[in-house]
């Protein structure tokens, strides 16, 4: 035992050969033997560490073509407005933010993982930097810039790039300025440019979890400020016309063909590294689902985006199609508007979260993929736990409830969705099935888009179905503040939410520094979403993509697109 | 051509200017009466208040709307019909881009109805009973009853899913084909006049499907409307005379059609603009990138400007068409006036 003990610990070091460590590794998870646990733990960092899905030597030349069939357009490559295909282009041309999440073997072959469960600032490294420091008082926060790194038109990235996007972004005063705001970056001039490559932040308060909003892809990433203002004016002085439908970025790739509606063609950034196998990505418009499922059962395109559930369990009957799965951050949910008097009351929430049919949802909605989802923090972040959701298909307890609040003989709803959602659609005729038989008369209101945004976001419904959210900073206190957290300044709180302890609770996590006393309030937090009920939670239906065969190394990240800069053909 | 006819074609002409102009101040207002305010998801799920604001200012919605109304009214004079928030692209930029490709659908799939619907029609009216009217019968009513886009959804089954003789439906090209010099914007049309042979084999295969997805069901209307007045005309009393007089069957056939025609031009013209908004559901399945897609998808993400300049370009088209049927009518007969 010794002797494997000793060989353990080489291999966490990483001086065995990766054969013998892979056949250790499987040997010490079978022997599960508590006086190993140390090694194994170190063990696991160690294999991690060095199996993070990064791309082998021989396939950074391969020069791929990737054909996909996409739902839509994105409607800008800018923060100027926010839909998933945004999202997806800006993650692409820009690449995300200083920071980002380690990568970890996600236990299925070629899929790999962005490291969610580790508190804090664990978890996350440098995606354009190669050192950062904090001060103890979590305050100041210096990053050095890894010199060389160049976007697509070949300009080094430097401090003064990062101050012109910051600047940019408070400009906009859309989604970067919010997370300016989450790190308590007051404003631009609070960055401090000490070298070429160093820069400090200064932020107002203590941020517990800068460096997890520092590896969001959101809001794109640092523009290429030399490029960006070749295209400005007097009186575009931010290039925002420009760079509506062009990209200034060090991400991978680079947009050389927009027909909006039709087709797009993203060739890779060559002065990325590592270098992306996929040299060339075409991208066709294909708005209905059935054709674009039809393309890939086809082999005529390598991905097709955004595919239903009822979909994927048909397309995974066919030999020649990837379906890729992982666990995500995903929260659907039904949401009782408070504005609403009848909505207000605790009990009736609680009547409502005991009428719903999880397990019907699960099933005939996901075909029981992913999970229940029994808290406001996603499974898959530090603290969570499902400890305090009690709630089950149980329409007695409904009832019983719906007495005490006062509605012995029910009270008629109006539940609202985005009907081009099908999951959501679907979700919502089985909640009034389930709903009309304790009583809640249950009447449906599929709303277009806009029409379902504007009225969300101005708590004119009554109850929503929604599925919008999906929180990219692996924390409880994060994810209760940008979406239940102070109505009065949460612009997300779309159901009204107004209590006070979980109100103290989750701002004061945004400035508390880690510890016992943070955890204990974490716990807190989920305690509350749990007996207030602000959110009823449906399921997690995980991280869902359909590739032609072939293609591997996949990466999830809490920004759930597909980031192809990873992949190649086994 | 006559001094009457021109007469009559310069009316009808005038006519269009306050068709257009009414058209114009009913989709404004009638637009401004859907629900739903664009601010709101243009600005993201993380806008402040007084970013909202600050777009709903850019959009002009926070001006009245006598005044949206005055200010829409003369940017179009200037040629600007406003910008997409879904493109960001002038929206006359995008119906530039879209038009050609609908306009090639349609006008290929009018144009075939008609060299298929009238000869066939014809050759049923002329047939006594059998076999081909009570074939012509059935598939007509099966074409009113069946959707076009189920019919497009078999086709794609059957011939590229199941035969693979069909290339993918991806739009207008197949992958990796580039783009031809645009003359017209259609891209078969433009790959036959600069003489790039690759790219027109491509943009006529991705024709085959969607057009044959509107002839099979909206020709049918044409072939039933040549068969029924054709029928009328046979057994009408002036080819009773000509038959008597001693006239051939073709003179006899030639005489029915022409007085066959006007009924039939009617309903070709009301097909075209038909099939000009709504060939909306083929355009989808087929990824076609048309102007019918881009107004629904306008109306289903509250995009007002390019709503309202599809309306308007429709509303043009179709006054064209009518134009264009009024006079082929008073072609036909010099009786018709304004």
């Amino acid at each position: 035992m010794n002797d494997l003990m000793k060989e353990c610990a080489l291999l966490a070091e990483g001086e065995v050969d990766p054969a013998r460590r892979k056949f250790l590794l499987q040997a010490l998870a079978a022997a599960g033997t508590a006086g190993l646990a140390p090694y194994v733990f170190s063990l696991n960092a160690a294999f991690a560490a060095q199996d993070d899905g990064s791309i082998p030597a021989d396939k950074s030349n391969a020069n791929y073509t990737l054909t996909a069939a996409y739902a839509a357009s994105p409607p800008a490559v800018d923060e100027i407005a926010f839909t998933m295909e945004v999202e997806n282009m800006l993650a692409l041309t820009y690449g995300g933010d200083l920071m980002q999440y380690k990568s970890i073997p996600s236990g299925t072959p070629g899929i790999y993982v962005a490291a969610m469960n580790a508190p804090g600032n664990e978890g996350v490294t440098g995606r354009w930097v190669d050192k950062w420091e904090g001060s103890d008082d979590y305050k100041t926060w210096t990053f050095h810039i890894k010199p060389g790194i160049k976007s697509w038109a070949g300009n080094e990235m430097t401090a003064d790039d990062i101050v012109w996007t910051w600047q940019r972004g408070f400009e906009m005063k859309a989604v970067r300025a919010f997370f300016g705001s989450a790190m308590f970056l007051a404003s631009p001039n609070d960055i401090e440019v000490l070298d070429k490559y160093t820069l400090r932040f200064h932020l107002s308060k203590p941020s517990p979890v800068i460096l997890k909003l520092m590896a969001m892809s959101y809001f794109g990433g640092p523009f290429d400020s030399k490029l960006a203002k070749q295209h400005a004016t007097a009186s575009d002085p931010w290039a925002k016309d420009w760079l509506k439908n062009n990209d200034a970025g060090f991400g991978p790739y680079h947009i050389v063909k927009n027909v909006p509606g039709q087709e797009m063609e993203l060739v890779r950034n060559e002065n990325y590294l590592p270098k992306p196998p996929i040299a060339r990505i075409l991208i066709r418009i294909v708005p209905d689902p059935a054709t674009r499922t039809a393309l890939l059962e086809r082999g005529s395109v390598d991905y097709a985006m955004r595919l239903p559930e009822r979909s994927l369990q048909a397309l995974a009957k066919n030999p020649n199609v990837t379906i890729v799965r992982s666990k995500a951050n995903f929260i659907p949910y039904i949401g009782p508007v408070e504005t609403n008097e009848i909505m207000a009351k605790t009990k009736v929430r609680q009547a409502m979260a005991w009428a719903t049919p999880f397990e019907e949802i699960h099933q005939k909605v996901y075909f029981g993929q992913g999970s229940l989802i029994k808290s406001i923090t996603p499974a898959i972040f530090p603290n969570y736990t499902d400890k305090f959701w009690p709630y089950t298909y149980d329409p007695a307890k409904a009832k019983a409830l719906l007495a005490e609040a006062g509605y012995p003989d029910g009270f008629d709803l109006k539940l609202s969705f985005d009907n081009s959602i099908a999951e959501m659609a679907e979700t919502a005729v089985l909640v009034k099935a389930a709903y009309d038989g304790v009583g809640i008369r249950t009447t449906l209101d599929p709303l277009p888009a806009a029409v379902y945004s504007e009225r969300k976001l101005r708590r004119q419904l009554m109850c929503q179905v929604d599925n919008f959210q999906w929180p990219w900073i692996a924390d409880t206190g994060y994810t209760g503040w940008v979406y239940l957290g102070p109505p009065e300044t949460t612009v997300n709180n779309s159901v009204k939410f107004d209590n006070p302890e979980f109100n103290e609770l989750v701002t004061k996590m945004m400035e508390m520094p880690l510890g016992e006393e943070r955890t204990k309030m974490d716990l807190r937090v989920q305690e509350i979403a749990a007996t207030e009920v602000p959110w009823i939670f449906l399921v997690e239906p995980g991280w869902r993509e359909a590739f032609k065969k072939g293609w591997t190394n996949f990466h999830w990240y809490p920004d759930n697109n597909v980031h192809f800069e990873w992949l190649y053909k086994v | 051509m006559s001094h009457r006819f021109l007469v009559f074609a310069a009316k009808r002409l005038l006519f269009t200017i306050p068709q257009l102009f009414a058209v114009s101040i009913i989709v404004f207002f009638l637009i401004r009466l859907l629900p739903g305010d664009p601010s709101y998801m243009l600005a993201g799920p993380y806008a402040s208040p007084d970013r909202i604001e600050e777009v709903r200012s850019q959009l002009g919605l926070d001006q009245p709307l006598i005044t949206q109304y005055v200010q829409y009214i003369g940017r179009i004079f200037q040629g600007d019909f406003g910008t997409s928030w879904r493109t960001s692209q002038p929206v006359l930029a995008d119906i530039q881009q879209r038009l050609p490709a609908t306009l090639e659908l349609v006008v290929l799939a009018v144009v075939l109805s008609i060299l298929i619907g009238i000869p066939l029609g014809v050759a049923v009216a002329m047939s006594k009973g059998g076999v081909l009217k009570r074939f012509m019968f059935v598939y007509g009513m099966l074409a009113g009853s069946l959707p076009d886009f189920w019919i497009g959804l078999i086709l794609i089954l059957i011939f590229f899913y199941f035969l693979g003789w069909a290339p993918p439906p991806v739009g207008q090209l197949d992958f990796a084909v580039p783009t031809p010099d645009r003359i017209t914007g259609a891209y078969a049309l433009d790959a036959l006049l600069t003489g790039n042979w690759e790219v027109f084999r491509s943009a006529v295969a991705q024709l085959v499907l969607p057009v044959a997805t509107l002839v099979l069901v909206y020709m049918p209307l044409v072939l039933q409307t040549a068969r029924s007045t054709m029928e009328e005309m046979l057994e009408s009393h002036f080819v009773l005379q000509a038959r008597a007089s001693g006239l051939s069957r073709p003179m006899q056939i030639g005489y029915a059609l022409r007085n066959a025609l006007p009924p039939v031009i009617t309903v070709i013209g009301i097909e075209f603009w038909f099939l000009l908004g709504g060939a909306v559901l083929v355009e989808t399945i087929f990824a076609w990138g048309g102007l019918g897609q881009y107004a629904v998808e306008s109306v289903i993400n509250s995009d007002y400007a390019p709503l309202q300049a599809v309306v308007l370009v429709t509303a043009f088209f179709t006054t064209l068409v009518f134009l264009a049927v009024d006079l082929l009518y008073h072609l036909l007969d010099p009786r018709i006036s304004v």
